[in-house]
């Protein structure tokens, strides 16, 4: 059996450009498996689109868990992130969620590295409606976009977020609530290589002394 | 890697595959074309046919993107109810790939050997021109039925992004195997479909009609009895000769034969009949 007349050339070019094709694929699908910390970071911009879904897994943390801990000082950091005002008295966990994922499909989320830290601030306040604008994302250098936490003293409560520590310190009444500033309070995620939630701290900034 | 990690990685890692391989495919096309020039093979006519080859992509992608929004509604909506769902990890993705083959096998004899179905399968073998083209040349009805012989995958409890990604790994593979350019593989034969199998498929010859129905793998024919090796080069395309480039044409050819045989139906047996036997069957006189 004998197939149509073929060229020399073309065919040692289709060869090469078979052989080509199958390492290729080979490659394309062995690369992220044997890299799973470059796949789940994301080398590749499809892949970090998916990766960084799985961020948007926020869980709050047990109260019991709570630890107040040290006081530290903080210099100032630069965020650049997504902001929503979140209202207090509705469904928070729910709106802040809804955050999560929304900062999850950001370019702020997709350029995130692996273990880099994530900030969810709060500011604003605003207590006729009882609510506060939440803004997550990475620290940055100081741009025309960025929300700057302000420097000074926060005390940090581990395993806890934000709100939780405000509830905390609202019902330690023996500390009373003039020791803090309610400004620029934060917790810094710390994310582990599969941009899961591995660590939270709650800082909550303090009155100078 | 938790199921989620599996589950992007076998979405992303097929899809992947088979868009390289559509790029790649365009190379192959281009290079049969360029030989077909060098040993003075080319003609008008087996450039359009190649062309009207490419063009049935454009109806086929149109129905493939809505059934295929319609099969992922489908598929979860059935699988949430399952309560024997099979754990996503690297071992359930390698054996729901073999029965993906196994099933494009099962499927691809149906077509075959049902008429109605053969209403839409037939295009994919109307030409008479056998190269890269020709895997691209597809019914617009061709997903429908797709979406239909994958069930029983979801039933069995896999994943149905699984099984998507299995379909696509499957369908990505037919694209090396159109073409004249490449010869036999040595032991490369005994396991998987090859160029010169598939040759075997699209020929018209007596000995060669509804043999080699396999995806991937071979081994189903040889164990179902439908292999064939290629003895010698196959005369493509249908029994009845379909010559014509028109998009038209091309798409609905099978259906007014079909039409013709149906009016001439003498009760309702027979015009069922005419619907699932082989193409070709008639009543018995």
């Amino acid at each position: 059996m004998s197939l149509p007349a073929r060229s020399l050339p073309v065919r040692i070019l289709y060869g090469l450009a078979m052989i080509t094709m199958v390492t290729f694929l080979a490659w394309e699908a062995w690369a992220p498996l044997s890299d799973s910390s470059a796949y789940a970071a994301g080398t590749d911009q499809n892949v970090t689109e998916m990766s960084t879904q799985t961020v948007t897994e926020y869980t709050q943390p047990e109260v019991s868990q709570l630890t107040a801990t040290t006081t530290r000082n903080v210099r100032a950091l630069h965020i650049l992130g997504v902001s929503t005002r979140i209202y207090l008295d509705d469904k928070v966990d729910w709106q802040i969620e809804e955050h999560w994922r929304r900062f999850a499909s950001s370019a702020q989320a997709s350029q995130l590295a692996p273990t880099e830290p994530v900030f969810a601030i709060y500011t604003d306040f605003n207590s006729s409606q009882n609510s506060v604008m939440l803004t997550l994302g990475p620290a940055v250098a100081r741009g025309n976009n960025t929300l700057t936490i302000e420097p000074g003293n926060y005390k940090t409560f581990r395993n806890s977020t934000v709100l939780q520590a405000w509830e905390s310190i609202d019902n330690d009444a023996a500390a009373g609530t003039d020791t803090y500033l309610f400004q620029t309070d934060f917790e810094q995620w710390q994310l582990d290589k599969n941009f899961q939630p591995a660590a939270v701290t709650a800082f909550i900034g303090m009155h100078q002394e | 890697m938790s199921p989620t990690h599996w589950l992007e990685y076998v979405e992303y890692m097929s899809f992947s595959i088979y868009d390289w391989t559509l790029v790649f495919a365009i190379l192959f096309i281009s290079l049969e074309l360029l030989n077909e020039a060098l040993t003075r093979r080319f003609n008008g006519q087996r450039f359009l046919e190649t062309l009207s080859s490419m063009f049935t992509q454009v109806p086929y992608y149109l129905t493939e993107g809505l059934v295929f929004a319609g099969a992922v509604y489908l598929y979860f909506t059935i699988y949430e109810y399952i309560p024997w769902q099979i754990p996503v990890n690297g071992y359930s993705a390698v054996l729901v790939l073999i029965l993906a083959d196994l099933t494009y096998y099962i499927e691809h004899y149906a077509i075959h050997r049902i008429r109605l179905f053969w209403l839409a399968h037939s295009v994919h073998h109307s030409s008479g021109v056998y190269n890269t083209a020709t895997a691209f040349r597809f019914s617009l009805f061709d997903p429908v039925v797709s979406v239909l012989f994958h069930l029983p995958l979801v039933l069995m409890g896999f994943n149905p992004i699984l099984i998507f990604a299995a379909e696509v790994l499957v369908q990505a593979y037919q694209f090396w195997i159109h073409n004249e350019m490449i010869g036999k593989l040595g032991p490369l034969e005994w396991f998987l479909n090859t160029p010169s199998h598939h040759r075997v498929h699209h020929g018209s010859d007596a000995k060669y009609i509804d043999k080699n129905f396999g995806g991937i793998l071979i081994i189903w024919d040889r164990i179902f009895g439908t292999f064939q090796k290629e003895e010698e080069l196959p005369n493509y395309g249908l029994t009845t000769p379909m010559t014509s480039k028109n998009p038209i044409t091309v798409q609905f050819y099978e259906f007014p034969r079909l039409y013709q045989d149906l009016v001439k139906a003498d009760s309702a047996a027979v015009f069922f009949k005419y619907l699932i036997k082989p193409p070709g069957w008639q009543p018995k006189k």
